[in-house]
Formats: structure tokens, C-alpha cells, sequence
């Protein structure tokens, strides 16, 4: 019987190939919410969907269930349109079992930090793995080839005619098992969606237990920027400061094994919100570093760590162990009795724990249950859900109570504003809502999107405005004398995504970014600025290079960079000279000071320092730093629009404007870009390097040679395609 | 020359002070006194060299409607200051006082309780264990018996706090001191210089919201958490302040660079800079900034194993230690493997200049400290000794004394405890409150104002004037309203204090009431410390409450005081914190120290059914670190000594001694028997009753007051049993 019944739903994608089913909603709600799952999950997994429907619609949202052996991931993204199309309600989806996955390229801007080169990686490396192909209904695709090792993946490439902006048109989510972990995927998926069922029934539950953790090498390890959050952690959580089990600020340097403290801390069931804030890997989160030498004993064991693992590897090496000894004894003024221990076996255990334990690895996370509602991986690649083991599966796939997780599919920003809007899960919005509204192409939710908070007003119905009262300008303007920094901060999002008279609504932020007291009400009124790339803009952001919240400052000092308006070199050099604490912000000052003429940064340098009344004259010492910069500016320069160099050097040259938008080299480029006798291909780079001058003062030039070059002249399929795709980017 | 010419001019001092009595010279207010006054107390010299200064700093203060006296002459003992204080302040509603030039210092003894932490054995010098302290003039409450002039420094005045004196502070006025420094330049230069830039600075309209804090190596064990914590406070009492463009709070730490004295300099000298808050240690001559930085790569790590080494040969060579250079350097060769040259520097003068230099750019030097020129408005030194007005030249009075805009120094004259608060009402000062009333509030034994006590900024907020609302005589009922969460945190603690000080009937209960409800740490910090203050079943309750509080210092004081107080009760409140906050390193700390105070097997009862229903995942070593018998061992061992008949006094003493800072309460029954038995010599049963003081907060404290009680009233006595018998009861019974 069971032989036949395996037989039977080894034929179901035979019988059902193509053909989409649509389980309406059971009970209607004000707003909908779509589960889309393959045929195989649909049916090992039938009672839990079926459980997890129900529990959904319960709680307010009508609930579609799409099933099917999908294709690809189009004929999915098309049943979405249709169904959005039919109920412009439809909030949110959540993506059950295997789905395939869109692997994205040509869109590297819309991601905050990956820039792999496309041309000379291979497609499964180069490629982003993005729900946003499903959720985000405004972008434009073309399809390009399916993997040929993996079936589930399916590469698009962005249209350049695209809008080239994300807003995506719900929130979605994905459940899907690391199958590496072992086990039977289709009851973990059960198991999981019988739970977030069964956690529905607790409706009272509010946001008032979180923790936070920022692990090693992290924003520059800056101290400035962890304390600083702690302010706007209490404009996010109202709720959460009554006592000391309510937010835990964790710093890896607490302890040199801090991830013993947080696996404990993983085991309190009244967390709602974790959020490590650190670095990742598919297969594992980083922790601690490796201990610092702060004593001798310790400086002692680290050095002897060191050269004996150096000893061991040029023995592998074959190296003759006397030769090795004798150079080390020379280099660092040992005796022959240094070497005793070298093949102490309770030391080599010791020092390969101590590596083993700055990381929490998947088999640990194997062993333990977690019991945060949810938990936010701001780190590159734990959240790789395209691999068959990724960090954040492990957390939704356990017996304890976690049951949404933010992760990366790949390399993300330190420096983007990873707990932005976070504060409205305190009021009650659904964790789709909350991501949909900081969506970047890698960022994705795992687990059930639906999550929410019980808010903090009773009655609050903020998580079903954002979505009907969307255009209602009046409504917003109302909220904008909100207490909650977040909901200060959706309205004034909202002002500017559905009500646009952009030279009124840039009045309106930069007053609120001026009288502010909450950091995270200016962050956003700076960040909406930037839309508008006005003078209110530049004003903000001169002023928010000495704002006192650390991030502020810092994303002023990205900002500052990416603009190249010499009215603000005084300020950024005055951050970077005066207030040095602010590790990161100096470290994103020194990237920014670079797009500018070296000679005006020298400049403006000494002027800083006259007035600074310092102890030591440091001019000198900037001078010399700033004019090596030069010099390396003027000779990538050089060799840029220098026809006769090799293109692909002159082609690294370019590629490298990406993440360093020289604005005074923009009439060069142009000049390059207009140059019928150039090489297509650098032309092409040109046009593309361009794409990134989006905040630039010289953006208006640069559209005005784009516009006329592609009315002008006769350009090459692949450049006058790029030209449309920076214009969309700039405009 | 002018060497010469300071020592004759304490020689006269000192004459004078032997002999010739003259009378004071008072010049009056040009205005009457109506609402309040102020007075300057200066040597008749120092009024003769700088009065055309001195009167233009009153006229100053007169025309911010401070009415102010001047007293001169050379006074000849500080009872003769205070008796004029006094009459001022029973008279002229007198709020403050400065001390321009030679005062007498009182050198207090016998309140060490009064004191942080100084905790010197009285019998050893008595100039060194004794504490300098302006308290003698501006608290009227307290009461002292003279011991003696100092034969060598006739100019220290040394005072037992009274057996019969009220046991706690509450300031009638607040004071400063205006001290001028030994250092070479003329004394009345000094002060005329000084007074001109805070009369100038009296004239600014400069508001408080330049703020950088530092804190340097050691202190709160280098805790994160708890350095933090401060930036959230900053925030609370400085309303807006911080929060928007204009305003800056920096919190800089000893970490941020390998050595940041540099930094530290180029924030002393910004001309912007209100106030600069050091949590450092500290000595008269430096402040401590930072220690060897951590070392990350191998070249690094070598050069400071070479220096640590050197280090080590140079101390061993010197003779201090009880190893040989060779002893040390046999070992370290054989126990590391490391050669001769990684120490061969430790005799060559120039490495050790060079190793001096390096040193010197872990602290602030005197000389630094007038090489810079500081800017800073006011100074909070939060460490030891950086006030120590009895040196001829220190830090504090660097700071004012120097070329810069520095007015004011909040200092201690001895060491200081670390886990005490130093930002309380912080907040009124950017309400434009003076220095002095700032301080009056928040005073300790050690603590005082180098400078001038009226200096104040100007209110940030102008709907409030916290000077107006010190010195405003408000009914009780008033006071009440001004606790409430519509008015800003320090004005909240602020009414508090004043309440306390008012005696406010119902003031327990409001405190208790605002320490649950409010969401402001520093107000909560405020209703638990006047909530210890009046020491009652209010104050038990509320450290179960704190010991989780969101502030780490209310956690941290909370813990200890539950192991001063002692109620077994308390303990699955100390294993929850311990496991709760385990990455609190001053917390921890604290639990572990607390835990000595209770019976160890009830203890580790209670450790193992927390630990058990706790979500730590590795339950077994969490027994174990809270269970470990070193714990405890030091503790028994000294309660051991002190009930050991047969061991030596001196031995025995120094274990009695101890439970000054470990009250082992389990023990107190036993504590009374040996301080009743006749038998047992005066000098330990003396002792013991000094050390039962130091169990203030203790459950069991009836005990002990009624056991002083039978003895004050045991004629058949020793004198000197009946009177610590009468001081410990002053101590331990707090209505007084």
C-alpha cells in the first residue's frame, strides 16, 4: 500500500505539470495573503498548510493557497500578477517548499554591496538568488538560461527599460528546509507550519524582549556606533526597557566566547526579537575574533600559537623541522626549549577550540532549539536559502519558537541601515510589512512573514492602513505628530511614496530632520532627502556629518561621497579630523574624500586643522596622505583616456568608479563616453560606471550626454542598452 | 626668591595662628539680603594683593543678585571660618561660600563612613589617614571634637567627627576653594588671573551643551556595559540637548586609540568645551588615562612582552622584590624559551628613557595639564586624589590655574570609591544651576569645588532656572508636584532631595513609588539612594526590584547592598542576577562579593535550584562558578580569626577590621557575645564595635544597636567601649 501510494505522488508532477490550483480564501479578510507551494509539499504537507491557512485567516487576512508543479519561476510570478490583479489587497506571500529560484543579474545596484563582475564569473556565482523577482511586480525581467547542475535555478537579467528602483508590491517570504541537515524535509515543513499555526493563538504578545548583537570585525569594531544605538533602540522598542531581561546590548568584546552567552540566550522563550548584527557565512555566524594580546601570558600563548601552527604547515611543506627552528630562533630571540610543546596534543586541542569557538557553527545550532519569535541575521549569507544549508533554516527548523528569520542570500553593507523601520513591529505591523518596506534585492525573510506583534495601543490599526490608506496624504500628515519615532517615520515615507510634490515634501523632511530629537525620525527624513537630491539634501547632510547619532554621521559621510559638492568638504573634514572616534564614520569619510580634487581636500584640510586649535599641527601629515591619493587618482586617470593602454586595464579603471564616483572626473568620462572612436566596450563600462553617479551633482550632465547620445548617434545594441539603463538609474 | 617669599609667608600664617588673634574684617553686601547671599572667606593678605579682583568678582555675582560678603583676616582656626559661616547662614540666608587663599584645613577623622571608600587605619600617620574636607564648613549638622593643630603644617587643623554627631551629610550651603598652586609662579598672580577669566565667564552667555566624557583604563573593571549606560543618562538630563544639531555629547574610552592622551589634550583644549567628565584613577600629581594598549599583531606582541620583561628586571634589580634579576631570569628563560636579548634593554638608559616616555603618554602630568591650557568650563574628576588640596600643587588646581577658560574642578582630596555615582543632577547644571548647588547635593567627605562654586551656564530651557529653584523656599505640597514625570528627570530628583532634606513624611513610599514608575534611570538612581538613605522595609523591597533594573550601575549597587543588608531572602534575587547579567563583569562581580555575606550552604542550595529552572544551557559550570569554595574561603578564615580566642590580638584585629567591607551577617550574634565579654581585651572589643558600624544596612542591625544601647548604659565600662559603643549606635540608627 505504501509502495503505491510512493508510485502515486511520484506521478503527481506528471499529471498536474503546468496546471496552477487556487485554493480561495475560507474566510475573508481586509487584506489577503497568498501561500504558494509545490504539488509534492502541497500534498506531503496538506493538513499543516491547510492549519496554517486557517490560523492565518484568523488573524485577519484572507488566504489563497496556490499549488502546482511550477515551471519556472515565471509561470509563479505571473499567477501572482494575476492574482494581485484580482485582489489588490493581497499583502503578502509566502513561498512553501521547493520554489524556484530566480537568479538575478544586471542589477547589482539594487543590492547594497554585491559587485561581482559578471562578464568573468560564472553565472551561479554572479548571480543574485532574489525573491524580489516574485514580490516585486514593477521590474522587468528577461529570461536567460537555466542552471545546468541545479534545476531550481533560472537566471533573469533586469531590463535596462526596468524601473530601477525596488518597491516591491507585497512582502513575501520563503519556508524552505536546509536539507543537508538530514531528516524528512516535508515533516520539518509540517512541524514548522504547525507551529506558526499554534503561535497564533497568542495574541497578546508585545515586543518587549529583545536582544542585540554586534560580533567582531563589524562597522570597524567602532564602540561609538554600538553605544549610539542604543538610543534609537529605545525610540524602536518602547516596551522594551523595564528592566534588564527586556534588551540585552551585546558586544562581542563581553567575553571572548560570547557565542556560549548567546546560544543561552537563545533559550529564553519570552524573546520576541534577536538580532545579531555581525559577519556570516552560509554555513556559519562570526562571533568573537581570535584573542587580542592584553597581557604577557596571553601575548605569550598567541605567539607561540602562531609559529608553531607556521612550523607545522612548512613541515607539511617538508620543510626540515632544525631549519625551521633555527630560523625562528634567529627572527625572534627563542631558545631551542620553545619549541617543546610543539606536539603537546592538549595544546593543539586548545588553540584549534580556541578558533573553533569565535564562530557558531550549523552543527552547533543543530543541537539547540531557539526561542525568539524572531530573529534578524544582518550578515552576509546566512540567510543563503538557494544552498542546501544555510544558517537561517536552522533557526526556523528546530523545536523551539522561532519563526521568522531575516537573513542575506548574499555579501550585504555593513554600512546600510539594517534596523530602519524596525520600531513598527512594536505597533503591531506584519513582518512582511516591516521588510517589504526596507527591501534590498538579497535581503530575504525565511519563515512565516505574517509574524506580528500585539501593538503597543490597543486597537491600533496601522498594519492594515499601510496598506488601504496608502495615498491618503491627510491620514499620514496626521501621524507625522506621532510620539513612535517609527510611525513619525512611515508617515513621512508615505508622504513621499504616494503623495509626490517633491519641493514641499523636501521642506517638510528637512525641518523634521532640524527639530528632531530622535535619531531615527532624522535618519529617515535624511535618507527620504536623498530622493529628492536638492539643496535640502545637501543641507541635511552637511549638518548630519556632526550629527550626535553616530549612524547619522556616518551614512552623511557615504552620502558626502557619492554627492561631490565641495560646500560640504568642510564639514567632512572636520568629522575626520576633529571627531575620530567615530571609527566608521572616519573610515566612510576617507573613502568619500577620495571622489573629490585632492588639491580642494588639502585645502580645506588646513583650514580645519588652523581652526581646530589641536595640539599638534597635523597638516603635514593629511597633506601627504591626500596627495598620494592624487597622485593614484591622476594616474587611473591617465591610463582611463589613454587610447593606446590595454582596454581591460583601462576597464579595471572604470569598474573601479563603482564604488568611487570620482565627480571631477565626470567631463572626462563623458568625453570617453561621447568618443565615437572609443572602443565599444569601454564605452560601454563608461556608461555603466555612470550608472552609480545616481546622488551626484553632476547627475543632470551626465543624463543630458546620455539623452543626446542615444537621439544622436548610432550606437551598438549593447551601449545604447546601457545608456537607457543609466538614464533610468539617474533619472 | 619666591620660594622663599611663599615659606615666610606661612611662617607668618603660622604665627599668627599660634598667637596674635585678630579680628575679621567683614565688608557687607552693597545690596540687602532679601532672598539669599553668598560669601567670600579670604586671608587678609591675599585680600590686601588681590582685593580689587576680589571686589569686582562679588560686584559680578551681586549684579546676577547673589548679594555677597567678604570676610578677611588671617584666620587661626577653621572654627573661627565656621562660626561666621554659621552666623551667616542663621541670619543671611547664606547659600554658598568660597575660600580665596589660606584657610584653614580641617582634616577629618573618624567619618570614614562619610567617605567613598577611603578606609585607612586611623593609627597609622596621622596627616595620611586623615580626610581634607571643606565638609567642617558647609554641612552645620555635622558636629566635631578638636584633636590638634598639625606641629609641622600649622595650617591642618585635625577633627574627630563627634561621637554624638548626626552620621550622614546634608549640606547647609555649598563651598569652593580657590587655592593658589606652589609651582613657581606668584600665589596672588595666581589668583587675580583666576578671578579675572571666571569674572569674564560669569559674563558669557554660554549654555551647557558641549559634553565629552572620558573613561580611562581600570575603571568599572572596563566594563562596556557599564561605560554605555552613561550616554542614555546624558540624554534624560539633558532634555534636547544632545539630541539635535548644536548640542554634543562624546563618550570617549582608553580603548578608542593605543595612546589617547593626545585626544583627550585636543578636547581639553576645544574653546567650545562645557564640561569634560574624567572616570579615571588618579593621583595629586597625574590622572591615569590608559594602560598598556592590546596588542593584535606579532610584532606588537613581542615589543610589549619586551617591555613587561624589562620591566620586571628593573623592579628585581631595584631591590623591591624578593626574586633576583638572575632568579627571574632563570625562570622566564626556562619557562618560555625566550632569550636573553627580549630583556637586554632593562639597563640601558636610553631604552629606559624610552620606556619613561612611554609611560608618560598613558596620563596627565602636571605640566601637561598647563601646556594645554584647558578650556574646558568645568571639570568632574570621577577618581582619586586628583583634588588633594593638601599637596602644594595637584591636578584640580592645574586645571583652573592654567592659561585656558577652566573655572571650575569637581575633586577628591582622597581615593574614591569606583562604583559610586558621579553624574546625579547633572541635568540642573544645564538649567543654569551654580556649581555649588549642583554639588551640595551630591557631596561626599572627599569630594569639593576647585574654583568657583557660583560659577553657573545659562539655562538651556528658558521656561526653567534651576538656581531660582533651589534657592525658592517651596512648600512641601509644591515639592510633591515637581516629582512628577511632566517635569524634567533632575528637576524630579531635585524635588526629591530637597524633600529628604525637608524630613517629608511621606517621602519613603513616594520614592518607592517613583523608582517602579519612572522610566528615567537617573531619577530611579535618585529615589534608591535616598530610599538606602532612610533605610527601611521600602528600601528592602526595592533592591529585589533594581537588582534587574535596565541601568547596569542600579544593578550593580543593588547586588551589593543585598550583601550589606543580608536578608537570605534576597538570595534567588543575587543567582538570577549572576546568571541574568554574566557578561556584567561589575555586576558579577559584585554578586560573587555579596555572596560572601550569606551562610555558604544555604548558598549553594539555592544556586542549584536557580541554576536548575534557569535557561542556561551549561548548567553544571554555572554551579560550579557560583559554588566554588574560594568564594567563601577568605571570609571564614577571617571569621575564624576573630572568634579564635587563642590567636594573636593583632591577628584578630585585622580580621575585624575586614568585616568592614564583608558584613558576614550569619555571624553577628557572634560578633555580640565577643563584644559584650568582659573578658576579651578593650582594644578588640573597640574594634569589633567599629566594624558592627559598618553593618548599617544589616537585617540584624537591632541587634546590634540594642547591644550598644545596654553598653552606653554600662557605667561599669571603659570609657572609651561606652563612646564607640554611642558612635556605632549613631551610625546604625538613622533617625537621628
Amino acid at each position: 500500500m505504501k509502495k503505491n501510494l510512493y508510485i502515486l505522488l511520484l506521478l503527481i508532477p506528471v499529471l498536474s505539470w503546468g496546471q496552477v490550483k487556487t485554493d480561495r480564501p475560507v474566510k475573508e479578510g481586509k487584506t489577503s495573503f497568498a501561500i504558494v507551494t509545490d504539488s509534492r509539499t502541497y500534498s506531503y504537507c496538506k493538513d499543516a498548510l491547510i492549519n496554517y491557512r486557517n490560523a492565518v485567516e484568523q488573524d485577519g487576512l484572507g488566504t489563497y493557497i496556490l499549488h502546482a508543479d511550477w515551471k519556472d519561476p515565471m509561470q509563479i510570478r505571473q499567477e501572482l500578477s494575476k492574482l494581485y490583479k484580482s485582489d489588490s489587497h493581497l499583502e503578502g506571500i509566502v513561498l512553501v517548499g521547493d520554489i524556484p529560484i530566480a537568479m538575478i543579474r544586471n542589477a547589482q545596484h539594487l543590492t547594497t554591496a554585491f559587485k561581482m563582475n559578471e562578464k568573468k564569473y560564472p553565472y551561479e556565482e554572479s548571480s543574485v538568488p532574489s525573491d524580489r523577482f516574485y514580490d516585486d511586480l514593477h521590474l522587468t525581467f528577461d529570461y536567460l538560461c537555466k542552471d545546468k547542475n541545479n534545476t531550481s535555478y533560472f537566471y533573469y537579467k533586469l531590463r535596462e527599460d526596468s524601473p530601477q528602483r525596488l518597491s516591491p508590491s507585497f512582502y513575501s517570504a520563503r519556508i524552505k528546509y536546509p536539507e543537508a541537515k538530514g531528516g524528512n524535509k516535508y515533516k520539518a515543513i509540517s512541524d514548522f507550519l504547525n507551529k506558526a499555526a499554534n503561535a497564533k493563538k497568542e495574541t497578546n504578545n508585545q515586543l518587549d524582549h529583545i536582544v542585540s548583537f554586534t560580533g567582531s570585525a563589524y562597522n570597524s569594531e567602532c564602540l561609538v556606533a554600538w553605544m549610539d544605538e542604543e538610543k534609537a533602540y529605545h525610540e524602536n522598542f518602547p516596551l522594551a526597557w523595564k528592566n534588564n531581561s527586556c534588551f540585552k546590548h551585546y558586544n562581542f568584546r563581553l567575553n571572548e566566547t560570547m557565542k556560549f552567552s548567546l546560544m543561552d540566550e537563545l533559550q529564553r522563550p519570552e524573546v520576541d526579537l534577536f538580532m545579531f548584527h555581525e559577519h556570516g557565512l552560509p554555513n556559519m555566524q562570526v562571533v568573537n575574533d581570535e584573542p587580542v594580546g592584553d597581557s604577557f601570558k596571553s601575548r605569550y600563548e598567541i605567539m607561540q600559537k602562531e609559529l608553531y601552527e607556521n612550523t607545522r604547515l612548512k613541515l607539511k611543506k617538508g620543510i626540515p623541522l632544525d631549519s625551521i627552528k633555527s630560523e625562528y630562533i634567529r627572527e625572534y630571540h627563542l631558545l631551542p626549549s620553545f619549541f617543546d610543546k610543539l606536539e603537546d596534543k592538549t595544546l593543539i586541542e586548545k588553540d584549534s577550540l580556541t578558533a573553533y569557538n569565535c564562530f557558531i557553527h550549523l552543527s552547533e545550532l543543530a543541537q539547540i532549539r531557539t526561542y525568539p519569535k524572531m530573529v534578524m541575521l544582518d550578515a552576509c549569507y546566512n540567510g543563503s536559502f538557494h544552498l542546501n544549508n544555510y544558517v537561517a533554516g536552522y533557526y526556523l527548523f528546530n523545536g523551539g519558537n522561532t519563526l521568522v528569520v531575516q537573513g542575506n542570500t548574499l555579501n550585504v553593507l555593513q554600512d546600510r541601515w539594517t534596523t530602519e523601520m524596525i520600531g513598527l513591529l512594536s505597533h503591531g505591523l506584519r513582518v512582511g510589512q516591516y521588510n517589504q518596506l526596507i527591501a534590498t534585492l538579497e535581503g530575504h525573510l525565511l519563515g512565516d512573514p505574517t509574524v506580528h506583534f500585539a501593538p503597543i495601543k490597543k486597537g491600533c490599526t496601522l498594519a492594515y492602513d499601510i496598506k488601504l490608506k496608502a495615498g491618503q496624504a491627510a491620514y499620514w500628515e496626521a501621524l507625522l505628530n506621532s510620539p513612535f519615532a517609527d510611525i513619525h517615520c512611515l508617515a513621512m515615507r508615505m508622504l513621499c511614496d504616494y503623495n509626490k510634490k517633491s519641493s514641499a515634501i523636501s521642506g517638510l523632511l528637512l525641518k523634521n530632520f532640524k527639530e528632531s530629537s530622535q535619531n531615527v525620525v532624522r535618519m529617515e527624513a535624511l535618507k527620504l532627502l536623498s530622493r529628492y537630491r536638492n539643496q535640502d539634501f545637501y543641507e541635511a547632510v552637511r549638518m548630519g556629518l556632526h550629527d550626535p547619532y553616530e549612524f547619522i554621521a556616518r551614512a552623511s559621510a557615504v552620502y558626502s561621497g557619492k554627492i561631490g559638492d565641495e560646500g560640504l568638504l568642510y564639514s567632512m573634514l572636520d568629522a575626520y579630523i576633529n571627531e575620530g572616534e567615530r571609527q566608521r564614520v572616519a573610515y566612510n569619510l576617507n573613502i568619500a574624500l577620495k571622489t573629490y580634487p585632492q588639491s580642494k581636500v588639502i585645502e580645506v584640510a588646513k583650514q580645519v586643522v588652523k581652526s581646530s586649535n589641536r595640539v599638534n599641527d597635523e597638516t603635514s601629515i593629511l597633506t601627504k596622505m591626500f596627495l598620494s591619493t592624487q597622485k593614484y587618482q591622476d594616474k587611473s586617470l591617465t591610463i582611463l583616456m589613454d587610447k593606446k593602454a590595454a582596454s581591460p586595464l583601462r576597464i579595471e579603471k572604470i569598474r573601479e568608479l563603482r564604488n568611487n564616483t570620482c565627480h571631477y572626473w565626470v567631463d572626462d568620462l563623458l568625453k570617453v563616453l561621447s568618443d565615437t572612436s572609443e572602443l565599444d566596450e569601454v564605452r560601454i563600462n563608461v556608461a555603466e560606471a555612470l550608472g552609480w553617479f545616481d546622488l551626484s551633482i553632476r547627475r543632470k550632465e551626465i543624463l543630458a550626454t546620455c539623452d543626446s547620445l542615444l537621439q544622436k548617434e548610432k550606437l551598438s545594441n549593447e551601449l545604447k542598452d546601457e545608456l537607457i539603463q543609466t538614464i533610468n538609474r539617474l533619472k | 626668591m619666591t620660594k622663599l617669599y611663599t615659606k615666610l609667608t606661612w611662617l607668618l600664617f603660622g604665627l599668627m595662628m599660634n598667637g596674635q588673634i585678630m579680628a575679621q574684617t567683614c565688608i557687607r553686601p552693597s545690596a540687602s539680603v532679601t532672598k539669599t547671599s553668598f560669601a567670600i572667606f579670604t586671608d587678609e593678605q591675599t585680600y590686601q594683593s588681590c582685593n580689587k579682583v576680589i571686589n569686582e568678582y562679588r560686584q559680578t555675582l551681586e549684579n546676577e543678585g547673589l548679594p555677597t560678603f567678604i570676610f578677611y583676616k588671617n584666620w587661626n582656626n577653621p572654627e573661627e571660618v565656621k562660626t561666621e559661616i554659621r552666623k551667616l547662614f542663621e541670619t543671611e540666608k547664606l547659600e554658598g561660600v568660597v575660600f580665596i587663599g589660606d584657610i584653614p584645613i580641617p582634616m577629618i577623622r573618624k567619618a570614614q563612613h562619610l567617605t567613598s571608600a577611603f578606609k585607612m587605619d586611623e593609627h597609622s600617620n596621622i596627616f595620611e589617614s586623615s580626610v581634607p574636607s571643606d565638609r567642617f564648613y558647609d554641612d552645620l549638622h555635622l558636629k566635631f571634637d578638636f584633636i590638634k593643630c598639625d606641629s609641622v603644617k600649622p595650617w591642618f587643623f585635625y577633627y574627630n567627627l563627634a561621637a554624638d554627631s548626626p552620621q550622614e551629610i546634608r549640606c547647609n550651603i555649598y563651598s569652593g576653594r580657590i587655592k593658589p598652586l606652589k609651582n613657581g609662579t606668584d600665589k596672588y598672580d595666581q589668583i587675580r588671573s583666576y578671578l579675572a577669566k571666571a569674572i569674564k565667564e560669569h559674563h558669557a552667555d554660554n549654555h551647557l551643551n558641549q559634553l565629552v566624557s572620558y573613561t580611562g583604563e581600570g575603571s568599572y573593571s572596563n566594563s562596556l556595559l557599564s561605560w554605555a549606560s552613561e550616554m542614555n543618562n546624558l540624554h534624560e538630563q539633558f532634555p534636547g540637548v544632545f539630541d539635535s544639531a548644536g548640542g554634543n555629547a562624546r563618550l570617549l574610552r582608553f580603548s578608542f586609540s593605543d595612546f589617547p592622551k593626545e585626544e583627550i589634550m585636543n578636547q581639553l583644549k576645544r574653546k567650545d568645551l562645557d564640561l569634560m567628565i574624567f572616570h579615571e584613577h588618579g593621583m595629586p600629581n597625574r590622572q591615569y588615562l590608559s594602560g598598556i594598549a592590546d596588542t593584535y599583531e606579532m610584532g606588537r606582541h613581542i615589543e610589549e612582552m619586551k617591555a613587561s620583561l624589562r620591566s620586571s628586571m628593573q623592579y628585581y634589580l631595584s631591590g623591591k622584590g624578593k626574586k633576583s634579576t638572575a632568579d627571574f631570569y632563570a625562570k622566564n628563560t626556562e619557562k618560555y624559551g625566550l632569550d636573553s636579548t627580549l630583556v637586554s634593554g632593562y639597563k640601558d638608559p636610553n631604552i629606559e628613557a624610552e620606556d619613561s616616555l612611554t609611560d608618560l603618554r598613558r596620563g596627565l602630568l602636571l605640566d601637561d595639564i598647563t601646556r594645554i591650557q584647558p578650556n574646558t568650563r568645568f571639570v568632574i574628576f570621577d577618581a582619586c586624589f586628583n583634588g588633594d588640596f593638601r599637596e602644594d600643587d595637584y591636578i584640580a588646581g592645574r586645571y583652573i590655574f592654567s592659561g585656558g577658560n577652566c573655572i571650575a574642578a569637581y575633586a577628591n582630596t582622597v581615593n574614591v570609591l569606583q562604583d559610586k555615582q558621579a553624574d546625579e543632577l547633572l541635568g540642573l547644571l544645564g538649567l543654569g544651576a551654580r556649581i555649588g548647588q549642583w554639588a551640595r547635593f551630591t557631596n561626599i567627605l572627599e569630594s569639593h569645588i576647585i574654583g568657583d562654586p557660583t560659577f553657573r551656564f545659562t539655562s538651556s530651557d528658558s521656561k526653567w532656572s534651576a538656581d531660582k529653584l533651589i534657592s525658592t523656599p517651596y512648600s512641601d505640597k509644591e515639592l510633591t508636584s515637581f516629582t512628577t514625570a511632566v517635569y524634567p528627570c533632575d528637576i524630579q530628583e531635585l524635588a526629591l532631595h530637597l524633600l529628604y532634606y525637608r524630613h517629608y513624611k511621606d517621602l519613603s513610599p513616594l520614592l518607592f513609588h517613583k523608582f517602579k514608575t519612572s522610566p528615567n534611570a537617573m531619577v530611579r538612581y535618585t529615589c534608591f539612594s535616598l530610599l538606602e538613605h532612610l533605610d527601611d522595609k521600602n528600601f528592602n523591597e526595592v533592591l529585589k526590584i533594581a537588582v534587574n533594573d535596565p541601568y547596569e550601575f542600579l544593578r550593580r549597587i543593588a547586588v551589593n547592598r543585598m550583601g550589606r543588608v543580608g536578608l537570605p531572602e534576597y538570595l534567588p534575587y543575587l543567582i538570577d542576577a549572576y546568571l541574568n547579567d554574566r557578561l556584567a563583569e561589575r555586576v558579577t562581580f559584585n554578586v560573587i562579593t555579596a555572596l560572601r555575606s550569606f551562610d555558604k550552604d544555604v548558598v549553594k542550595k539555592v544556586v542549584e535550584e536557580r541554576v536548575s529552572h534557569s535557561y542556561v544551557l551549561d548548567k553544571e559550570a554555572a554551579i560550579k562558578e557560583l559554588t566554588l569554595n574560594s568564594i567563601w574561603s577568605l571570609a571564614e578564615e577571617m571569621n575564624e580569626d576573630v572568634l579564635k580566642r587563642t590567636l594573636k590580638e593583632s591577628r584578630r584585629i585585622f580580621g575585624i577590621t575586614t568585616l568592614k567591607n564583608i558584613n558576614i551577617h550569619p555571624s553577628i550574634e557572634k560578633y555580640l557575645v565577643l563584644v559584650q565579654d568582659p573578658s576579651e581585651s578593650v582594644t578588640v572589643r573597640l574594634n569589633m564595635l567599629q566594624s558592627l558600624a559598618w553593618f548599617d544596612l544589616s537585617y540584624k542591625k537591632e541587634l546590634i544597636l540594642k547591644a550598644c544601647e545596654h553598653m552606653m548604659k554600662d557605667n561599669t565600662l571603659d570609657k572609651s567601649l561606652q563612646e564607640e559603643a554611642l558612635r556605632t549606635y549613631n551610625r546604625l540608627n538613622k533617625g537621628l
